[in-house]
């Protein structure tokens, strides 16, 4: 078994994942959505894991990211066009692979694409797991918490357009670094070059604050994982409470760690996915 | 301080020992021989040589202050335990989805108050068959023993409770402590003392034992999720609360016994125990306060901290205050 990396057009622009070559028959696919500042690298100790056991997996770049070209018309940014994307990629898949059950696994902001891509698979959703990623209305509602409200005082600024692209376009690594060392990562990790147009995803989640606000989401029915890091530099640990809405049967994992669990914790992680996914955890 | 053996989120650790209290479990119907009876001539708890507070007390008397005292230790018990299920909303379910918690340590939380109801059950079922065996009411029984249902005391802790504070659960934990202390203090008397009394309290001891980590666990909680300066007051202040509200709820107990006084005729248990008060009453009033707090048996030991050393440290440990206490002196027990 082997991972490669593919490319093709996708919704006319040209969109990259990693995935497996020859996955197991009957597991589900493992669907990695990686977060801000990093790319589908992020999640390779994940990912080769489960490939060697025969796990299906796919792993994008996010749109702007890597080989996912960025797009000049900004809703193709917004969760909703990024989900599109997301379902053409397991189309694309499954036609080699046959139709498979999913379990979307998101970090940071990939976990907003993951909420909404689980709400999107409907029954094809085997579970959803989160590590270190709230969904955007559930961010927004930490407004009342000081302490997540000093930890995501990066995000206003990078709101605006101009400021933030500067730090981490074409001479981002040193702010990649910056971050990254502020998010307590030690072990190593590639640098994804510019990853000024994630900074896009960041402006289209908020530009739709009013619908999250103020709209319901479908309930996610399938069992979820959330797993945070107690010490997580950007993000409070998230609580039973702020899941009522959002998911019916949610287990929640704390461990002794900051934002980069899935790379620092790399086998209590995977073996907390690896239990999720065969349906031995409390949630199921 | 070594290093605790159980943490939050270590899930290892905590399904380890839900699993230890789900298979150890005792069951209420099949595991106490409830038909054994109570055996009226036999004293409840050991006494120390001045039968707590009643020095040169009979032979008769020093068995119905020792029945006496296992009433009240009884009622103590299951007082404090309804009071934990009473208080399960504010106590634990208030906070338990609000502050992050993993499956393993609600589960424990769950089996906890199973079993503390448990508990209160086999007491209070105890103390009703006694009150059958003196020929009174339940409610008539209980208007002598230590209650705290709707007293001041639940209602402090109760606003305590809604503020994250810690004054409740620091009493619990003194208080699993105190339990299993009793059971010490008992057992090498178990030949001497009523088998069923004696039976309960092995019973509450070995599931008790399995609870003392998980008032901590809820401290450390508390300690680190609630909001601020709750936390930062709470952390400082509440144990020291705790201790306040304790010893007041112990003695104000206590002053209840005075009502068997209106029980006089009714059976010569009530009539024996009314005449060694002239005995405590003679005391002045300090020495009597004194000797709760410092020296008399399954009193002191419950109001004063220095008798829980465990408890103490982990306070310190935690940079709470602690009232200072007079020395614990702990008196060695001779059959009643």
């Amino acid at each position: 078994m082997s991972l490669r990396q593919k490319n093709a057009t996708l919704r006319g622009l040209s969109t990259g994942w990693w995935s497996s070559s020859e996955p197991a028959p009957g597991k589900p696919i493992l669907f990695f959505i990686h977060g801000f500042p990093d790319d589908a690298e992020s999640w390779r100790p994940q990912f080769e894991l489960f490939e060697q056991a025969g796990y299906p997996v796919i792993a994008p770049y996010l749109r702007g990211c890597g080989p996912s070209e960025p797009a000049s018309d900004r809703v193709r940014y917004s969760r909703d066009a990024v989900v599109l994307d997301h379902l053409e990629i397991l189309r694309e898949e499954c036609r080699t692979w046959g139709e498979r059950e999913v379990v979307v696994i998101g970090h940071d902001i990939g976990g907003m694409h993951a909420w909404t891509l689980a709400r999107m698979l409907g029954p094809r959703l085997k579970g959803l797991v989160l590590v270190n990623a709230p969904d955007v209305g559930q961010l927004l509602r930490r407004v009342t918490r000081p302490k997540q409200v000093a930890k995501s005082s990066y995000i206003p600024v990078f709101l605006v357009r101009g400021i933030a692209d500067r730090w981490f376009g074409p001479e981002a690594d040193r702010s990649v670094r910056f971050a990254r060392k502020k998010g307590g990562l030690t072990q190593p990790l590639p640098l994804p070059g510019d990853v000024s147009s994630l900074l896009e995803h960041y402006r289209a989640a908020f530009r739709d604050f009013r619908r999250v606000l103020f709209q319901k989401p479908d309930l996610v029915r399938a069992p979820v994982l959330a797993i945070a890091g107690k010490d997580d530099a950007f993000l409070e640990v998230p609580t039973q409470q702020e899941f009522k809405g959002y998911a019916d049967k949610v287990e929640l994992r704390v461990l002794e760690g900051n934002h980069w669990l899935q790379i620092e914790q790399k086998d209590q992680v995977h073996r907390l996915i690896q239990r999720f996914v065969e349906g031995a955890s409390h949630a199921s | 301080m070594g290093k605790p053996r159980f943490r939050l989120y270590d899930e290892e650790s905590l399904a380890k020992l839900a699993r230890l209290q789900r298979e150890n479990a005792w069951d209420l119907e099949r595991e106490i021989d409830w038909a054994k009876g109570i055996d009226p001539l036999k004293p409840l708890v050991a006494l120390d040589g001045d039968a707590l507070l009643f020095p040169g007390a009979s032979k008769e008397q020093r068995l119905a202050i020792s029945q006496m005292m296992g009433l009240v230790i009884a009622a103590a018990i299951f007082e404090m335990e309804e009071c934990l299920i009473r208080l399960r909303r504010e106590c634990w379910e208030a906070f338990r989805d609000r502050m992050p918690v993993g499956p393993e340590f609600s589960d424990l939380g769950e089996l906890f108050f199973e079993e503390e109801l448990k508990h209160s059950t086999a007491f209070k079922r105890y103390t009703e068959r006694y009150a059958e065996l003196l020929g009174v009411e339940l409610s008539e029984l209980l208007a002598v023993l230590p209650s705290l249902e709707n007293t001041r005391t639940e209602k402090l802790l109760k606003v305590d409770l809604r503020t994250r504070g810690q004054t409740f659960w620091w009493i619990v934990a003194n208080v699993e402590q105190e339990f299993l202390r009793i059971h010490h203090a008992l057992r090498p008397f178990k030949e001497q003392l009523d088998p069923l009394y004696y039976e309960i309290h092995h019973r509450h001891f070995e599931e008790e034992a399995r609870h003392v980590p998980f008032p901590y666990l809820v401290l450390e909680l508390l300690a680190e999720r609630s909001p601020q300066p709750f936390r930062f007051v709470h952390g400082r202040a509440d144990v020291a609360a705790a201790q306040v509200l304790q010893t007041l709820w112990t003695l104000s107990s206590l002053k209840r016994l005075k009502g068997v006084k209106k029980l006089q005729g009714v059976h010569p248990f009530f009539d024996t125990l009314i005449s060694a008060f002239p005995i405590l009453e003679s005391m002045p009033a300090p020495q009597v306060v004194w000797k709760l707090l410092t020296s008399t048996p399954y009193v002191s030991s419950l109001v004063n901290l220095n008798s829980h050393p465990k408890v103490r440290k982990e306070a310190q440990a935690r940079g709470a205050v602690v009232l200072p206490f007079p020395e614990f002196e702990g008196k060695p027990l001779v059959r009643y």
